[in-house]
């Protein structure tokens, strides 16, 4: 089975589930009534800044105690310790080290506290440490590392044992391209591997880069959940679609006949047309037709807004200034 | 055109003087120190004493009262410098000690744990005004609740005496200031240092309060081994009974247990202690942060 | 990127062992971890500091002939009363008391400050083996400072007396059973302010005050009754002394507790504290403020 069946076989699996989960500090709200079902594959954590999203991670990883809810990771809970912190890996938005170690023994002394054997811990050491490229860095002091370094560290902290779930807080934070492009990969492989993967990013074209599903958080309250061509449709929203074509004006010209399209856009070049339809699915039945009569070349079609950057905006960023 | 060449003009007018700066750091780490509820009400109590002193002055000269009281008249002790000592200036220092171990292991390491050195320094901010910014704010509240209120009890007991008693007695006023303040600077040049060195405001607390614990201690037991000077020398406490008991010219059989030595040795002894800490101090304060 | 950072193959991992034998694993690899920081980190300074004073007196004490050309140590009897009651004042008062406190509320609460516990927390080990081997870690760097201390301390009693008379004594078993019961009071003040001063790191945000606290309690002990003696520490350890110390015109004396029940107490009172300690971790929230 090659890595996509393998994912494949495992969708569907509820790897993270949270059953009305909330948390308060006090009278501050946390999170607020979450109700989740993560699946394989990577799952973007989006909101803007206390949205609630290092609070979910934190509960999700066992580091905070909800206040009311439930939470299972792989069918166990946070009490069950030695099986829960088994099957998972969290990266922290913390960016601080026990005093004075160094990279290597950061990550061995993690692997022999989580039960390996030493010959064990130390060949898992030096493939983690390969995986992040910090094989060169690894006998040198943590605190003499630079951001990029100190986050690809504690990457490898989270990663070492090979978890089933990877929950990662703002991972590519300090990252150079480079290694963003790297551990992207490496996140994509994990996920590829029928692993659980749950990110948080503020880089928005990113996560939908990576992203196979996404979490919109907002004010500790869940916003949207799913992939992106589900949250979009349900948004009701007309959607924007993005056609290219050497005829563009001539299809601007006849789209306005279908009742379904409330607006029309030239791009910039003259040879491609963005087009918002109230119905899609209609559109699409109806432009068809159009195009086989016309004769019309057609270069590419498709959705222009089922982008995170387009959902956050809609649903975050158009609520936050209409309230 | 760049960008820096249409947007950007570099300040040329004219700069405060640097002692104005000095005061910025002492308005907000004082403005800090009262954020703390528990402070406040710390440092309102530490006015009960000088209060309740006023008012025990006020009954001692009341011949009535002391008639209705039964008290006899011939048994009263004279209120001079043992009484002041005793009475005022013991309490107000270990409540000075209360004060400087709450808030100076705070004021400094929060900076240098934070690594906010190098941006206090990279303003024409030097590391004498940080320091002297940072010190003002525990003279000034040092001397709030000790000699400041002492001034007026002293006049308030030469009002009360009457028969030239303030005249003969200028020497307390001398005593109170100079007392209260080595021991603030003492205490907090020695806080600041700890603070500088461990860092962390909780463990420099703890350091502060290990060192004195320890060296009264320690000196204590050198006292009973070798007799002398030399473990008075340790006791940091020590060398500020010494100069306390000169200055108040107190000679009561009460004070038999206080330190003895020679005032040089205790002179020596603050001299010592503030250069060690202002040293450890500049050592640490630093305009670059130093990655191990 | 150089070739030695791309990433290597897959290892095969065995399955993880179970059950006491990962505990065991888990637990000796925290007594090593803790145990190095509270002996060779930045913060093991301050008990270095704190073992170097009653060293240095004891020399001081040791090559003293300023008085008529004798020594401090007049006869090995007045020698033994001396470091006695440097062992009593100095090193139970003080060494043994701030040195615990600085390495045992440090375990957790210097890690919580340090902003890294969460690093422990996540990984799968049990919070009573976590409790439990940083507990076993801090004694043991206890024991080997503060017990170095008092073994270099009483081994210099004997420098003005010679080696004949270390023979004699040791062949008449006063130096087995003296040093023993200095040794001996040192592992049980470890054990006891050891497991009080964990969990005081463990609750407290702020140790200072619960330690101030502890502090005025040891010191008038003597002055305490009888009823309130047994809640102190120094109670029961300083019965051990092979050389009862004079407490002073005020003390209020009371028997001292027999060996047996000195031992019980201090390990009934560091299975106390280290349940509680568990609890507490049990209960902890990461959730880091300012320091």
């Amino acid at each position: 089975m090659n890595k996509a069946e393998i994912l494949e076989s495992k969708l569907g699996e509820k790897n993270i589930v949270l059953h009305d989960l909330s948390k308060f500090y006090g009278d501050v709200l946390g999170v607020n009534r979450i109700g989740l079902e993560i699946e394989p594959g990577i799952t973007g954590l989006v909101g803007p800044n206390g949205a609630g999203k290092s609070t979910l991670m934190n509960v999700i990883a066992g580091l905070i105690a909800p206040t009311r809810g439930e939470l299972k990771v792989l069918g166990v809970s946070p009490s069950q310790t030695e099986k829960f912190f088994g099957q998972l890996g969290y990266c922290t938005q913390y960016d601080s080290f026990p005093a004075g170690i160094n990279g290597y023994d950061f990550i061995c002394n993690t692997l022999l506290i989580h039960g390996y054997d030493r010959k064990v811990a130390k060949k898992l050491t030096s493939q983690t440490l390969g995986q992040v490229s910090l094989t060169e860095a690894a006998m040198r002091s943590v605190d003499s590392y630079s951001k990029g370094m100190r986050q690809r560290i504690k990457l490898a902290q989270a990663i070492c044992h090979q978890p089933n779930v990877l929950i990662l807080d703002e991972p590519l934070n300090g990252l150079d391209p480079m290694a963003r492009a790297q551990v992207i990969e490496l996140f994509r492989d994990f996920a590829d591997s029928g692993k659980t993967i749950l990110i948080s990013s503020q880089i928005l074209h990113e996560v939908d880069l990576i992203s196979d599903r996404v979490v919109l958080l907002n004010s500790g309250y869940l916003v949207a959940e799913g992939d992106l061509t589900n949250i979009q449709s349900e948004t009701g929203e007309p959607m924007k679609i993005f056609i290219r074509s050497s005829h563009a004006s001539a299809i601007a010209a006849q789209v306005f006949e279908f009742e379904h399209v409330v607006e029309a856009q030239m791009h910039y070049d003259g040879e491609g047309l963005f087009i918002r339809s109230t119905n899609a699915d209609a559109f699409f039945l109806a432009f068809n037709g159009l195009v086989v009569d016309k004769g019309w070349a057609i270069e590419s079609m498709g959705p222009a807004d089922e982008t995170i950057e387009a959902i956050y905006q809609h649903l975050i960023v158009e609520t936050q200034v209409a309230t | 055109m760049a960008i820096f060449q249409k947007a950007y003009q570099g300040y040329s007018g004219p700069l405060t003087k640097p002692m104005d700066r000095t005061w910025v750091i002492f308005r907000y780490a004082l403005a800090d120190v009262f954020q703390s509820r528990l402070f406040l009400a710390f440092f309102a109590v530490c006015f009960l004493l000088p209060i309740l002193l006023m008012c025990f002055l006020y009954l001692f000269y009341n011949l009535e009262f002391l008639i209705e009281m039964d008290v006899d008249l011939e048994e009263l002790t004279e209120i001079d410098g043992n009484f002041f000592l005793l009475a005022m200036q013991y309490p107000q220092n270990f409540m000075l000690f209360v004060m400087i171990m709450a808030i100076g292991p705070a004021m400094i390491s929060p900076d240098i744990r934070n690594n906010a050195m190098p941006l206090f320094l990279s303003r024409p901010i030097n590391k004498a005004s940080y320091i002297l910014g940072k010190l003002l704010v525990l003279l000034v509240l040092g001397s709030l609740i000790s000699w400041v209120p002492a001034l007026p009890l002293f006049f308030w007991q030469g009002y009360l005496a009457g028969g030239g008693w303030l005249g003969d007695n200028l020497h307390l006023i001398v005593a109170s200031v100079v007392t209260s303040m080595a021991w603030i600077l003492s205490l907090s040049l020695l806080s600041f240092a700890v603070s500088a060195w461990v860092e962390w405001k909780t463990v420099a607390r703890l350091a502060f309060f290990g060192i004195l614990f320890f060296s009264s201690i320690f000196g204590g037991v050198v006292t009973e081994i070798f007799g002398g000077w030399g473990g008075y020398m340790v006791n940091i406490y020590a060398g500020i009974e010494v100069i306390m008991r000169e200055l108040y010219r107190a000679d009561s059989n009460l004070l038999d247990w206080m330190a003895d030595m020679q005032i040089g040795y205790a002179l020596l002894q603050f001299f010592l202690l503030s250069v060690i800490s202002l040293f450890v101090l500049t050592r640490r304060i630093r305009a670059f942060q130093v990655v191990s | 990127m150089s070739t030695s950072n791309l990433p290597a193959e897959t290892i095969q991992v065995p399955q993880l062992a179970s059950g006491l034998l990962v505990w065991r694993r888990q637990l000796m690899v925290i007594f090593r971890i803790e145990f190095g920081k509270a002996m060779f980190s930045r913060r093991a300074f301050s008990c270095y500091a704190l073992i170097s004073m009653p060293i240095i007196l004891m020399l001081a004490v040791a090559f003293d002939e300023s008085r008529d050309g004798s020594n401090a140590f007049a006869t090995i009897e007045s020698a033994r009363r001396i470091f006695g009651y440097i062992f009593s004042a100095l090193i139970i008062a003080t060494v043994l008391f701030l040195g615990n406190a600085a390495i045992f509320t440090t375990l957790f609460r210097g890690e919580m400050l340090d902003r890294s516990i969460h690093y422990y927390l996540l990984t799968p080990v049990r919070r009573e083996v976590l409790v439990i081997g940083k507990y076993l870690a801090g004694l043991g760097a206890a024991f080997v400072l503060f017990g170095l201390c008092t073994l270099i301390c009483f081994l210099l009693l004997y420098v003005p007396f010679g080696v004949e008379q270390f023979i004699t004594d040791l062949s008449n078993g006063i130096v087995t059973q003296q040093l023993g019961l200095y040794l001996g009071i040192v592992v049980l003040g470890s054990m006891g302010y050891g497991a009080v001063f964990m969990a005081t790191g463990l609750l407290f945000k702020n140790p200072l005050i619960p330690i101030i606290v502890v502090a005025g309690w040891e010191m008038l002990h003597f002055l305490l009754p009888p009823a309130l003696k047994i809640f102190s520490i120094i109670y029961y350890i300083q019965g051990l002394l092979p050389i009862p110390m004079d407490q002073g015109p005020l003390a209020v004396i009371a028997a001292p507790p027999p060996l047996w029940i000195s031992i019980a107490g201090m390990f009934g009172l560091s299975a106390f504290t280290v349940a509680i300690s568990v609890l507490v971790l049990k209960r902890l929230e990461i959730r880091y403020t300012d320091e």
